[in-house]
């Protein structure tokens, strides 16, 4: 069982997330401010995740996370009303590993707390399946295995109908690269476009809805709006962050 | 103490008033000694007038003048003789008066007394030949005979006698040697005077030309001597008082201001009007110039200088009040008339003094060719030919001066028409209307920039208002959300329990997506937003945004109909923002398209601009302007039972005007049709 640390000054939030955090069976630890945030993280070793919102009185959302932060590695999913992209960047920049902005759907809060346990108790899972053989292509937490036909996405198997499957193989093998609508139809289809009008459009819509938690703010498949489309390099990114 | 200081300014300026004119006097007589001296009489080593050259030129005259007299009146005598007694009462009414029976050259003889003489020069001249003696002696008891006469004369220490055809005389000058050769001697000596006897009176009481001359040669020798000393002196004394009375002019009582009474508001034209009247009135005492007496000459002198004094001083002291107030310039009639006149033409329009200047230069211009060609001489011709060229360079020069204070105010005002109200006119530059109309349009400007400082100000607090009052709706609404949808999993009782959790499920959903669009909007509205401008392919984006909204027309059954051009068309937005206006142009399609229509979205590409183009049926009978729908919270249904905040075409309105592109709606009957224009990128042809 693991115990999620669910952090808000609004209390009917925190019961409401409880409610939904111990239906999905994880166990909840509440706190109403910065500071009670901070006493149970030092008193509790195996805290898993904690969710914690920035606008707080005493100690706020972003120095609480900041101070967590100094020993500990648990993954901090930011929960706050400031939707600004200045308010996101600040939340993940202090420490936070993910940000949700309210109100938020309660199944995405619930599929984005089940992929952040997943990828904090699973760690290196990727390199394991990545040995499996040359046909695999990945970014971040995304899978292709071209043996099995499978995609996966922190580690929960995704169902693609064969186009949608090789258009998302093509761009995963050239992940961070931006392909047109045309140029994806030409790889794809292997043969000349003749005004694909929006196909192409309307099936990397159907992906993104399967493999992103919130398909408005894609993770993976990137939209460039009048350019065109990528799956973004996590590797990468990761890389250079270390 | 101060009062004290102040007064005594005045004090001394009145007594410096008094003390002025005896150093004054002083100087004049000095440089009139000076000036007399030089001009009238050769410097001669004597100090004594009578030793002078000029004194004995004046006796010899004397002399000279008076031999004639003896001769005619011999004359006279002989017609008397021979003729009625009235002649001789005639001839006393001349002015002479007789004494008869007179021994003259051992026979009888008749004595001349001319009595109208006032002079110092004495003389008795004898004619033996017709024996009359001539004198300007009174005629007295003493003064009976020719001797008595002579002893009279002989009183006078200065003579000078004749006798003989011999020169007896205490002047040097007048000796014989001296006078010989002289056409005044020789019509002495010719004439039948045998005897001339003269001197001088003594200190020379008559006033006469040898008494003035005197006195001036006096004057002038003192003068020369007391010259070097009193002149200087005189003029340092008068420097010193000048100031004293030009400090102490004005100051009256306390404080240190300059007082002026009802004289020195008058115009100064009529002051010196008043001051010349005194003035000319004193002169009317100089009249006693001519009288004889003595003293009324003195006191009618006196009483002239000094009221033509008093006249100078008033002037002299309200000129320098005047002054000293910096109203000498403004308290003149010409001043006031001048500035009368100004006003006059400063309060008529500018039309009215435009006329005005162009008649009067007109009627310059044609006087002046008229004097050209009218002249009688070349002179004539020339100056008026120099004047109508002055006009002209005159009047270039000031059109000149105008054109150029005009074009700053262009400036200006092209300036604030580009939007930089931040602009500073030099005033000095400018005259009269253009000043007014330069100091208006600083106003003007000055006025625009604290309203659009102002707007923005308002706009960025009104965004930061609607910000912080979105977040504080969030916090509530989260929970709202939550258990509605916590609601949802649980049993209900009955199935109205049921309905109504669906209504209250939906209205938080659509609160939610309100309070997202109010922050976007009013931050769109007030160009809060920092864009990231990048090179948009248009096919490509409509073709994106079109795969996104392909399920939702599906859900209503409407078919869109796409026309898009061949080659790709390149504009400059960002691509999120120009996303989210395609994005609430589609969403609107969706929402408010009549079922089971067509959309039409065309991309037309023009020469150097792009249009993109959408069309739809509405659902609803589109009972409002295209303006109205452009608003805030307004939408085609006036019901607002479908969701939809009525903010989507205001955001895409302002999204769009942002990024430099053009929105616009057109309404007619149900068609709704939306175009978005933008310019081509200019290096299009570069980048393919």
């Amino acid at each position: 069982m693991y115990n999620i640390l669910v952090v808000d000054d609004d209390k009917e939030i925190v019961n409401a997330i409880e409610i939904y955090l111990t239906k999905e069976g994880y166990n909840v630890l509440k706190a109403y401010n910065g500071m009670e945030a901070l006493k149970i993280v030092k008193e509790n070793d195996d805290i898993h995740l904690i969710l914690l919102d920035i606008m707080m009185p005493k100690l706020d959302g972003i120095s609480t996370a900041n101070l967590i932060r100094k020993d500990k590695k648990v993954p901090i999913i930011m929960l706050s009303a400031k939707s600004e992209d200045y308010d996101k960047i600040t939340g993940l920049n202090n420490g936070a590993d993910d940000y949700i902005t309210k109100p938020f759907n309660p199944l995405e809060l619930i599929a984005r707390v089940n992929s952040q346990i997943r990828r904090y108790t699973s760690l290196g899972s990727i390199a394991d399946k990545m040995e499996k053989g040359n046909n695999v292509y990945h970014s971040g937490d995304l899978i292709i295995n071209d043996n099995t036909k499978q995609v996966e996405v922190e580690g929960k198997e995704i169902k693609l109908t064969p186009t949608e499957y090789n258009i998302l193989k093509f761009l995963t093998k050239n992940k961070g690269i931006v392909y047109s609508i045309e140029q994806i139809y030409e790889n794809v289809w292997e043969e000349e476009s003749y005004g694909a009008e929006n196909i192409i459009a309307v099936h990397i819509r159907h992906i993104r809805e399967k493999i992103e938690i919130n398909p408005r703010e894609p993770k993976y498949l990137k939209v460039i709006w009048g350019v065109g489309y990528k799956i973004e390099n996590l590797d990468e990114k990761e890389k250079s962050a270390k | 103490m101060k009062e004290s200081k102040i007064s005594l300014a005045r004090v001394s300026k009145n007594i410096c008033y008094f003390i002025a004119p005896i150093f004054g006097l002083i100087l004049i007589a000095c440089i009139a000694g000076l000036i007399i001296m030089d001009t009238e009489i050769e410097l001669e080593n004597t100090s004594n007038y009578y030793d002078t050259k000029i004194f004995s030129n004046n006796y010899l005259s004397s002399i000279y003048a008076n031999t004639y007299i003896p001769t005619f009146l011999k004359e006279e005598g002989n017609e008397e003789q021979n003729n009625s007694q009235s002649d001789m009462i005639d001839m006393r009414s001349y002015g002479y008066d007789i004494q008869e029976n007179v021994q003259i050259n051992g026979g009888t003889g008749i004595i001349w007394y001319k009595t109208d003489n006032n002079s110092n020069f004495k003389y008795l001249m004898i004619d033996y030949e017709n024996r009359i003696a001539v004198t300007n002696l009174e005629h007295t008891m003493r003064t009976d005979t020719i001797d008595e006469i002579k002893g009279i004369i002989a009183e006078n220490p200065t003579y000078w006698n004749f006798k003989n055809g011999n020169i007896d005389t205490n002047i040097s000058y007048l000796s014989m040697e001296e006078i010989r050769y002289t056409s005044q001697y020789e019509e002495i000596s010719s004439s039948n005077i045998k005897e001339i006897y003269t001197s001088l009176v003594e200190d020379l009481p008559y006033r006469d030309d040898y008494a003035m001359s005197k006195f001036a040669y006096d004057l002038s020798m003192r003068a020369n001597t007391l010259a070097p000393i009193l002149i200087p002196l005189c003029i340092a004394t008068l420097l010193a008082l000048g100031l004293i009375i030009l400090n102490g002019i004005g100051k009256k009582g306390k404080g240190p201001g300059i007082h002026l009474n009802g004289f020195d508001k008058i115009p100064l034209e009529i002051a010196f009007f008043i001051g010349s009247c005194i003035i000319g009135f004193s002169m009317i005492f100089f009249v006693a110039l001519k009288s004889e007496l003595r003293a009324v000459i003195f006191s009618g002198v006196t009483i002239g200088t000094i009221i033509s004094y008093l006249g100078a001083i008033l002037l002299l002291e309200t000129v320098v009040k005047r002054m000293k107030t910096h109203t000498l310039w403004k308290t003149t009639l010409l001043y006031m008339i001048g500035h009368g006149i100004k006003t006059l033409i400063d309060n008529r329009k500018i039309a009215t003094k435009l006329t005005l200047a162009y008649w009067g230069f007109c009627a310059v211009g044609f006087i002046a060719t008229f004097g050209i060609v009218g002249s009688y001489s070349a002179g004539g011709s020339l100056f008026w030919f120099v004047a109508l060229v002055s006009l002209g360079i005159a009047t270039f020069c000031f059109l000149f001066r105008k054109i150029k204070q005009f074009n700053t105010i262009q400036n200006a005002i092209k300036a604030i028409y580009e939007g930089n109200t931040n602009i500073k006119l030099n005033e000095n530059e400018l005259t009269g209307v253009l000043k007014q109309l330069g100091i208006y349009i600083e106003d003007i400007a000055g006025g625009l920039s604290n309203a659009v400082n102002e707007s923005l100000k308002s706009e960025r607090l009104k965004t930061e208002l609607i910000t912080n009052v979105s977040h504080d709706i969030k916090t509530p609404l989260t929970s709202i959300i939550n258990y509605v949808d916590l609601l949802k999993k649980e049993k209900m009782p009955n199935e109205k329990a049921t309905e109504y959790l669906m209504i209250l499920d939906n209205k938080s959903q659509r609160l939610k997506k309100l309070t997202e669009d109010l922050v976007e909007a009013s931050k769109a509205s007030s160009g809060n937003i920092k864009l990231k401008m990048e090179k948009i392919e248009v096919k490509e984006l409509v073709k994106q945004v079109s795969g996104e909204f392909e399920d939702k027309f599906k859900a209503r059954n409407l078919e869109e109909v796409m026309t898009l051009p061949e080659e790709p068309i390149y504009i400059k937005a960002d691509g999120r923002y120009i996303y989210r206006v395609l994005e609430n142009l589609y969403s609107n399609a969706s929402k408010y398209a009549l079922e089971n229509t067509r959309v039409y979205v065309d991309v037309i590409s023009n020469k150097n601009s792009v249009v993109i183009q959408m069309k739809n049926i509405s659902k609803e009978e589109l009972n409002i302007s295209a303006d109205e729908l452009m608003q805030r919270f307004v939408r085609g249904d006036s019901a607002r039972n479908t969701e939809g905040s009525g903010l989507g075409l205001s955001i895409a309105s302002s999204l769009t005007e942002l990024q430099g592109g053009k929105f616009h709606i057109y309404l007619d009957g149900d068609l709704f049709k939306v175009t978005l224009g933008f310019y081509l990128l200019e290096d299009r042809s570069v980048e393919n």
